[in-house]
């Protein structure tokens, strides 16, 4: 346990003193914080303070609620006066390691602002990133309901969720590395009682910002459900799979992803799938952004096999089993019946009757952390593995730059008969140069393909956006924007197609586009 | 007075000085000398200065009169105007071969005598592109910074679309005739879709080339940039440190100079690096270069360290700053080396495969090398040991000629020599000193060795004194008479010296053990092995590249002295590989050490190559203030001279010698 040893000499003091039974100690209370149960640990600390206010270990549990609860300045001090107690070794380090990093994060987070919705407040730079706000209360307060549902839980008090500008703020406020979190992709964290989010445009593409939203969301409902006792390949298994929860049942918003299908079939067929002992402590810290992707893949399509056998009741159960006290290996044992060595077995044996496809030239999308905080320019054709195909795609580029759509139409055409339909960064500058010559058509013909084993790319999203915009479809117009915003929400074509849809129909929300499609430079 | 493009007028008197005596009567005439600071100036590259010379009497009546020289003009040098026009050029030939590219691209299918206009048009554009590649091509020889593959790469773009262009006129010319003709039948205009399709591919090939080349222009620009800041800062280091010294005003100024000028150099690096993040992918941006650093910081420091008279703490902020510098210079360095290997990847991947070679060469010549010193050192103690007994009268002969000899050398009277042979024969005395100072430690070998050398040295001094005498107008002086006298006789002397100590010296088979003769053997066979593959790898560098489709690429072009660096390390190797076979250790040495250097140099042309430095014609830019030579100096200077004397060395014809001496008198007069 990470705190273990600081509070050594509290187990003995404080225990001692407690004298009624009733009266908290200091490792009950330490212990209700590790279990994510904060408000019994705010009401313990309470009383430990009253009859201890000078005491360091109590500084230090309350310091470290103060930090749980978003007070960072007044944390950090707090967790200064016990750091000024403690002695030098692993405990004190620990103590000091605390300090700094509410020091840090008060720094990281200084001049946030914040929006308030029912169940949660998001916290964010000033400027730009406001407008990501409503869109993230929009798809929490979904979540909200629908993880209710399936575990059972509805927090009382807000969730915070805070969005940094910039990746290496994401490395200040966790234990994570800056390489870590580039190596692996790691985007975003669910930790110290709120939801972290890196700005989708801190990424030279975007990610899917909203399914991440609620995947760590996720791991927030299931931290606090097990009281902290679930092991990561189960925790990282349970956000997978409920990432897309917000935007309605299993049924319809599940799956595997193209990607995913493609590394499992990939990693069976070579026996290369990453074990649950290689995904402890954090997946975020496995050596790449593929491993990364694989093992997301896997723990997703474990979750999948449990709810196929025992449906979601059995899955809270196993939860229950773990609170309890139980190991992963005796809880899901118990409600599946069988040895959890069986049990894995039988899902690998399950996993091979998926029939899953690989795709041959699939490149599974990686994250790109944007350099500069100019804008670059759009040529993505270095990510074109072919190079006769890549400098067809520039030279497309070129031409499209100086205004010959035609010529670009035609250098694009020649990369993609080389690269393949599917390539989407080809599939979308052709599609886009479609569409800038009038024809939708050809502009759909073109994305789609690519949109099939690519779905969470937002360039193709919002190319066949504007593309059924073009041709009258509202109803498939809408549904790509909106995908393209939930990746890439700081594009203003989306927000601007988006805007004319809602007014058609006078929906509320074409307000909020307005206002987005104005603030990004895409109105009149 | 003086007035720069755009700026205002300055102004300063020289004469009178503050010092002159007013109470005396003026001089007719009077000259004064003004050394002008440029520096103050704070002058920018191509920045142009207009100055002249006042000159006002005491009139009252009106005013003074005014007498005005003609006016003068000082044009900064910019070493990067050149290139940056030529950047431009290339920029205006990737627009031309876009333009070209989306022409051709976008031609419809349409009738015969429409396709034959439609070609007659598209002339227009491939000749416009064709001369404005010539033109190019030219003005970049004026181009200091412009890399001899550039130059190569766009002759070669050249010559292939003046082809392409020659056949398709020929072509569209025939066709153009039987239109008029009325004779153009149905499917005859299908060779000109042919011809098309081959300019297609070479357009586009150029295209990317063109623009390969503008992205790594301009990010060598950024590098060039950083290069400047990087000797702005190393002369400010220098004068800090004298200013820690001295407390001087005018080092102060100086120092300030040079901030102000790391300064625009930072302000410029950043504008060009933010307009280069709009025209090349994220990947290849850098955000120290955009202005994420905080050298400017440093900068105000050092300049707050100044005014408080905290030289230590400025210094120190140097320091900071520095490393901050190198930190973001390294960084656009890797920024370089990652756009070359994703966009010259054929050409990088022959350089570091051409470098890998040369690097093992380099190593094999070393080994060659260290093992010839290894049979020297033997050879040279056993020729110690040999000779101790034997030898000592031979050493103390020598010796004392060599004593001799230096008495010639110090009789030789100073005036009787030209300026240049007296540092000949300084170097030669003092190789007399070392000859003696081998002889003294028993060290034959060496000993001969300066001989040999002075020997030589002499022999020049010799020929330059007669040829002094040949073209003297006045005849032989006494004194050139004495000093030639002198030389000769210590030449002579210098020769005996070194027959002597060859007849002493036992030869080499007598000196080198059995092993060592069989290793000098194997020596030579492995100094050919390494010769031969100089050999080939400079066929190599000369030689051309072909990508995976087996087409020539234009991207992959060596340029022509790296295989000329070759050569020489290859017939420093042959000398080297033939003294080795006669078991001469130190002149073997002697040219595998040469053979060496060859090779270093050679390395850092590839690497030059590959990361261009500004060229000043080898010299950086000097900053020291600088003298305008007045009247009263031009009395043909002393290089003038050295130059003239230089030149009547080479004899004229026989029948224009008088004529060729009296035209030198007058030159001199």
């Amino acid at each position: 346990m990470r705190r273990g040893a600081a509070i050594a000499i509290a187990l003995v003091m404080l225990s001692a003193s407690a004298g009624a039974a009733k009266a908290p100690t200091a490792e009950q209370a330490y212990k209700l914080i590790h279990e994510w149960r904060i408000d019994e640990a705010d009401r313990a600390v309470k009383t430990l303070e009253a009859a201890h206010p000078r005491d360091p270990d109590v500084a230090f549990l309350e310091g470290d609620l103060l930090f749980l609860h978003g007070h960072y300045d007044e944390a950090a001090a707090r967790l200064g006066e016990a750091a000024a107690h403690a002695r030098s070794g692993p405990g004190g380090d620990e103590v000091r390691g605390m300090r700094d990093l509410a020091r840090a994060t008060a720094e990281a987070t200084r001049g946030f602002v914040s929006t308030r919705g029912k169940h949660f407040v998001i916290w964010h730079q000033p400027g730009k990133d406001a407008l990501l706000a409503p869109y993230a209360l929009d798809a929490l307060e979904k979540a909200y309901q629908a993880l209710g549902d399936d575990f059972g839980d509805r927090p009382s008090e807000p969730v915070r969720v805070e969005i940094y500008p910039e990746v290496s703020d994401l490395a200040k406020v966790s234990t994570l590395t800056l390489k870590e979190i580039e190596t692996s992709g790691t985007i975003a964290l669910c930790k110290f009682n709120r939801v972290m989010i890196v700005s989708p445009r801190a990424l030279l593409t975007g990610y899917p910002w909203l399914d991440t939203l609620n995947h760590e969301y996720t791991h927030f409902i299931v931290s606090r459900t097990s009281h902290n006792t679930v092991p990561i390949w189960l925790h990282e298994g349970l956000a997978k799979y409920e990432e897309r929860r917000w935007r309605g049942p299993h049924e319809t918003t599940g799956g595997l992803t193209p990607t995913m299908e493609h590394l499992l079939a990939t990693g069976l067929a070579n026996h290369h799938l990453i074990t649950f002992e290689q995904m402890h402590p954090s997946m975020a810290k496995l050596p790449s952004q593929e491993d990364t992707a694989l093992a997301f893949a896997e723990v997703y399509m474990v979750v999948d096999y449990l709810n196929t056998r025992v449906g979601w009741d059995g899955i809270r159960k196993v939860i229950a089993g773990l609170k309890s006290g139980d190991s992963d290996a005796q809880a899901v044992a118990r409600v599946v019946g069988k040895p959890f060595d069986q049990f894995q077995r039988d899902w690998r044996g399950w996993l091979r009757t998926r029939k899953l496809r690989a795709h041959p030239g699939l490149k599974p999308t990686e994250l790109k952390f944007r350099k500069g905080k100019a804008s670059a320019s759009e040529d993505d054709s270095g990510d074109i593995g072919e190079e006769r195909a890549r400098k067809l795609a520039r030279l497309g580029g070129m031409l499209r730059a100086r205004h010959r759509l035609r010529a670009a139409a035609v250098e694009y055409e020649k990369a993609q008969a080389i690269a393949g339909a599917d390539n989407p960064q080809i599939a979308n500058k052709l599609a886009r140069t479609w569409l800038e010559l009038g024809d939708a058509g050809r502009a759909i013909a073109a994305a789609e393909p690519a949109l099939e084993l690519y779905p969470d790319q937002a360039g193709p999203n919002a190319t066949l956006g504007a593309a059924w915009l073009d041709k009258g479809d509202d109803g498939k117009a809408e549904k790509y924007l909106d995908q393209a915003i939930s990746i890439s929400p700081f594009d203003p074509a989306p927000h601007c197609g988006l805007q004319k849809i809602y007014q058609q129909k006078n929906d509320p929300r074409k307000q909020r586009e307005a206002d987005a499609c104005r603030l990004l430079g895409g109105g009149p | 007075m003086w007035k720069s493009e755009g700026g205002a007028e300055h102004r300063r008197q020289i004469w009178p000085d503050a010092a002159a005596n007013k109470t005396q009567a003026p001089p007719r005439t009077a000259a004064g000398k003004h050394l002008w600071d440029l520096g103050e100036l704070d002058l920018k590259p191509g920045v142009r200065i207009a100055y002249h010379l006042e000159a006002k009497d005491n009139d009252t009546v009106p005013g003074p009169n005014v007498g005005m020289s003609r006016t003068f003009y000082l044009t900064m040098f910019d070493p990067r105007q050149k290139h940056e026009a030529a950047i431009q050029d290339q920029q205006q030939l990737l627009e031309l071969a876009l333009a070209q590219l989306a022409d051709r691209v976008e031609l419809k299918k349409t009738g015969e005598m429409q396709t034959v206009s439609a070609f007659v048009r598209l002339r227009a554009g491939a000749e416009a592109l064709i001369g404005a590649l010539g033109r190019s091509t030219e003005r970049l020889g004026g181009d200091p910074q412009a890399t001899a593959s550039t130059q190569k790469e766009l002759q070669e773009m050249l010559g292939r679309l003046a082809k392409l262009g020659r056949d398709e006129a020929r072509l569209t010319d025939e066709l153009r005739d039987r239109a008029r003709r009325g004779t153009l039948k149905a499917g005859q205009t299908r060779p000109l879709e042919a011809e098309n399709a081959k300019q297609v591919a070479e357009l586009e090939r150029d295209a990317i080339a063109l623009d390969n080349l503008l992205g790594r222009q301009r990010l060598e620009e950024l590098l060039a940039v950083g290069d400047e800041m990087s000797r702005t800062r190393d002369r400010l280091k220098q004068l800090l440190a004298q200013y820690k010294k001295t407390h001087s005003p005018q080092v102060r100024k100086e120092i300030e100079r040079e901030l102000r000028d790391l300064e625009s150099k930072l302000a410029e690096l950043q504008a060009k690096a933010q307009k280069l993040a709009s025209e090349l992918p994220d990947q290849f941006l850098n955000p120290e270069a955009m202005g994420q650093n905080d050298v400017q910081s440093e900068l105000d420091k050092i300049r707050q360290m100044i005014a408080k008279g905290d030289v230590d703490a400025a210094m120190a902020a140097l320091d900071k700053m520095s490393s901050s510098l190198d930190k973001m210079m390294a960084s656009m360095e890797g920024d370089l080396r990652g756009y070359r290997r994703e966009r010259f990847s054929a050409e990088e991947k022959q350089m570091a495969e051409l470098e890998n070679r040369l690097t093992d060469l380099q190593h094999d010549e070393q080994q060659i090398k260290d093992e010839t010193e290894q049979v020297r050192a033997r050879t040279r103690q056993e020729a110690q040991k040999q000779m101790r007994d034997k030898i000592a009268p031979v050493i103390k002969h020598a010796r004392e000629q060599a004593a001799a000899l230096r008495k010639h050398l110090q009789a030789v009277e100073p005036d009787a020599l030209q300026p240049y042979d007296h540092d000949d024969l300084e170097r030669i005395e003092q190789r007399v000193a070392d000859l003696d100072r081998m002889l003294k430690d028993g060290d034959l070998d060496e000993a001969r060795g300066m001989a040999s050398e002075a020997e030589r040295g002499l022999g020049g001094v010799d020929d330059d004194l007669r040829g002094q005498a040949e073209r003297g107008w006045r005849g032989e002086r006494p004194s050139e008479k004495r000093a030639r006298g002198h030389i000769e006789d210590g030449q002579k002397l210098a020769r005996q010296i070194g027959e002597e100590l060859d007849h002493a010296l036992p030869g080499p088979s007598q000196l080198m053990s059995p092993a060592d003769q069989k290793k000098m053997g194997q020596l030579a066979e492995r100094q050919q092995a390494a010769r031969r593959r100089a050999q080939e790898l400079g066929q190599k560098m000369g030689g051309e590249h072909r990508g995976p489709d087996g087409q020539r690429d234009p991207q992959s072009a060596m340029p022509p002295e790296l295989a000329g660096g070759l050569k020489q390390a290859g017939q420093h190797m042959e000398r080297a590989e033939g003294q080795l076979r006669r078991r001469a250790t130190p002149d073997a040495s002697g040219e595998e050490q040469q053979a060496l250097d060859s090779l270093a140099k050679l390395k850092q042309q590839m690497q030059e190559e590959r990361r261009p430095r500004q060229r000043f014609a080898g010299e950086q830019p000097d900053k020291e203030p600088v003298k305008i030579p007045g009247a009263d100096e031009y009395k043909a200077p002393k290089e003038f001279r050295q130059d003239l004397l230089d030149a009547m060395k080479r004899r004229a014809p026989a029948d224009y010698q008088e004529q060729v001496k009296r035209y030198y008198e007058e030159l001199i007069k």
